[in-house]
């Protein structure tokens, strides 16, 4: 999740006031993920991170950075979405406002843009954070299931399917997880009425 | 010190191309909603893209971005960031005459205050500091008052008439209020759909206006600036001259000797052929009529008086009649109360 907050941002950033140009083709390329079987998403980070691939030498496969890598992957449009518009919720004119002061577009985006739309970020973290927690298809093939390592809260859950009572133990704690985040990602969210 | 500039704008189908000289001191544009007058201001900031000629203090500023062109621009809203306080709002585009600013605007008791809890004259006062500690080269305003009720307007124009004088650089007020043309502009520019109209000194413009624009706008076809002769006490009514006669007005807070302006609309000045006598109407005044024309089923009337010229209107019938033509001696009857005090 660290990591995927600060590519989150810069495409959050470029989708809400970037160049039109190419924006459609960015966007869909980010929700790629969202619309795709987790499963095929773990076949295509397997192919970069697996024997053989691109970025093989990082040794993701099969490791715990390789089950981030799959959270990363399916929270990322998540956190765009959402993130996106809390970016796009600030006025305009107050950025405006601030370059005609002097200030760079860096110094725009640090003291005006991000302190403005930060709840909304957080928001947009807070869900994209549950979103990954259940992320179970993708992680599965780039992971695997070794115990004590590897091992997310879907997975258990997968695992412990056996003996029933230690499943639907662990679903309810899945659950109330959920639960907590997406609560905490409403109360975070910018209320229009107010 | 000067802001020269002639820019077009394109805004979907409104096309704005303005040309203006604005030389040290207010020049207030002025014009309808819609005119164009906030774009102009947007592309001079570097807000809005803009194409042609942009100079200050004889440097161009095309293409420059917004941040090196260093303009100051106070918005009608203030729009100050919400999430910092006064102090830092103050702050942000610069801090060296941050104790000069702070007394000449009397912010020292709102420094350690968020934006979300000042009333909307202290938020712009606040708005006019921050952007002089910017240091700007030129100040553009727009609309700075119009959010504000009347006696909150009242109380910021002098914090404005201080600025404008400390000031020194070229400032672009927009407005569409003529009380604070009137009370605080050197020169004005009328603008109409993205085009010029008219410009000089205000009284040029709104008390002898040459476009039917203006009088419509202002809703006055006389404008007038009249001195204070004396107030008579216990009436709540002032005796002023204008040129060589003079008018019994309704009272203001002027004192004997100061300027006042006030408006008067065309069709609030009767013309008799006869000297009226037993009339309520406090001013009836010699004139000669120097002009007729006629304007939408009506006849204008440009009037001289002793050093001083009304322009009346009435229907053709009554001209007809009256034989209302140039060069016919005539009285101009005025009630008191059709003056309207223009005072912001």
């Amino acid at each position: 999740m660290i990591f995927m907050l600060p590519v989150g941002v810069a495409l959050a950033f470029y989708l809400a006031r970037g160049p039109v140009r190419f924006r459609a083709v960015v966007e869909a390329v980010v929700m790629l993920p969202l619309v795709l079987p987790p499963v095929a998403i773990g076949v295509f980070l397997l192919a970069l991170f697996g024997r053989g691939g691109l970025l093989a030498f990082l040794g993701f496969a099969g490791t715990w950075l390789g089950a981030s890598a799959a959270a990363a992957a399916v929270a990322l449009p998540v956190f765009v979405r959402v993130a996106r518009a809390a970016l796009e919720d600030v006025d305009p004119r107050l950025e405006g406002m601030a370059s005609v002061l002097g200030a760079s577009p860096l110094r725009v985006a640090l003291t005006i843009t991000l302190p403005l739309a930060g709840r909304g970020l957080l928001a947009a973290f807070t869900l994209a954070l549950a979103r990954a927690l259940g992320e179970f298809g993708a992680t599965i093939l780039v992971a695997g299931a070794i115990k004590g390592d590897t091992e997310t809260l879907p997975i258990a859950i997968y695992q412990a399917f056996e003996h029933r009572g230690e499943a639907t133990a662990l679903c309810l704690v899945a659950a109330g997880l959920a639960f907590a985040l997406a609560l905490a990602s409403a109360w975070l969210s910018p209320r229009r009425s107010a | 010190m000067s802001l020269d500039f002639a820019i077009q704008v394109e805004r979907g189908s409104f096309r704005l191309e303005l040309a203006l000289s604005v030389p040290a001191g207010v020049t207030v544009l002025y014009g309808p909603s819609g005119a164009g007058k906030s774009l102009t201001l947007g592309a001079l900031a570097g807000l809005v893209p803009a194409t042609g000629r942009i100079e200050l203090e004889g440097a161009s500023l095309a293409g420059v971005p917004a941040r090196r062109r260093r303009v100051g621009l106070v918005a009608q809203e203030g729009l100050l960031f919400p999430h910092l306080s006064v102090r830092a709002n103050l702050r942000y585009g610069g801090a060296e005459r941050m104790d000069e600013v702070v007394s000449v605007l009397e912010l020292g008791d709102l420094l350690d205050r968020k934006p979300g809890g000042l009333s909307g004259g202290e938020r712009q006062r606040v708005a006019l500091g921050r952007a002089l500690l910017a240091a700007p080269r030129a100040l553009l305003m727009d609309e700075p008052l119009a959010a504000l009720d009347r006696a909150r307007r009242a109380r910021i124009v002098p914090y404005l008439r201080r600025v404008a004088a400390s000031f020194g650089g070229p400032i672009l007020y927009v407005t569409h209020a003529l009380d604070e043309a009137l009370a605080l502009g050197e020169r004005v520019c009328v603008i109409d759909a993205g085009k010029k109209v008219t410009e000089g000194a205000p009284l040029e413009v709104f008390g002898a206006p040459r476009s039917e624009l203006v009088p419509r706008l202002s809703g006055f076809e006389n404008v007038l600036a009249l001195t204070v002769v004396e107030h008579v006490g216990g009436d709540g009514v002032t005796r002023a001259r204008l040129g060589g006669v003079e008018l019994v007005v309704p009272t203001s807070e002027a004192a004997a000797g100061e300027r006042v302006f006030f408006g008067l609309a065309a069709s609030e000045v009767l013309v008799a052929i006869e000297e009226p006598r037993g009339i309520s109407a406090r001013n009836v005044l010699p004139a000669t009529i120097a002009e007729a024309t006629a304007d939408e089923g009506a006849v204008l009337l440009r009037l001289s008086l002793a050093g001083a010229e009304l322009v009346a209107r009435v229907v053709p019938s009554a001209a007809r009649a009256l034989a209302l033509e140039p060069g016919r001696k005539v009285f101009a009857v005025v009630k008191t109360s059709s003056f309207r005090p223009l005072a912001v």
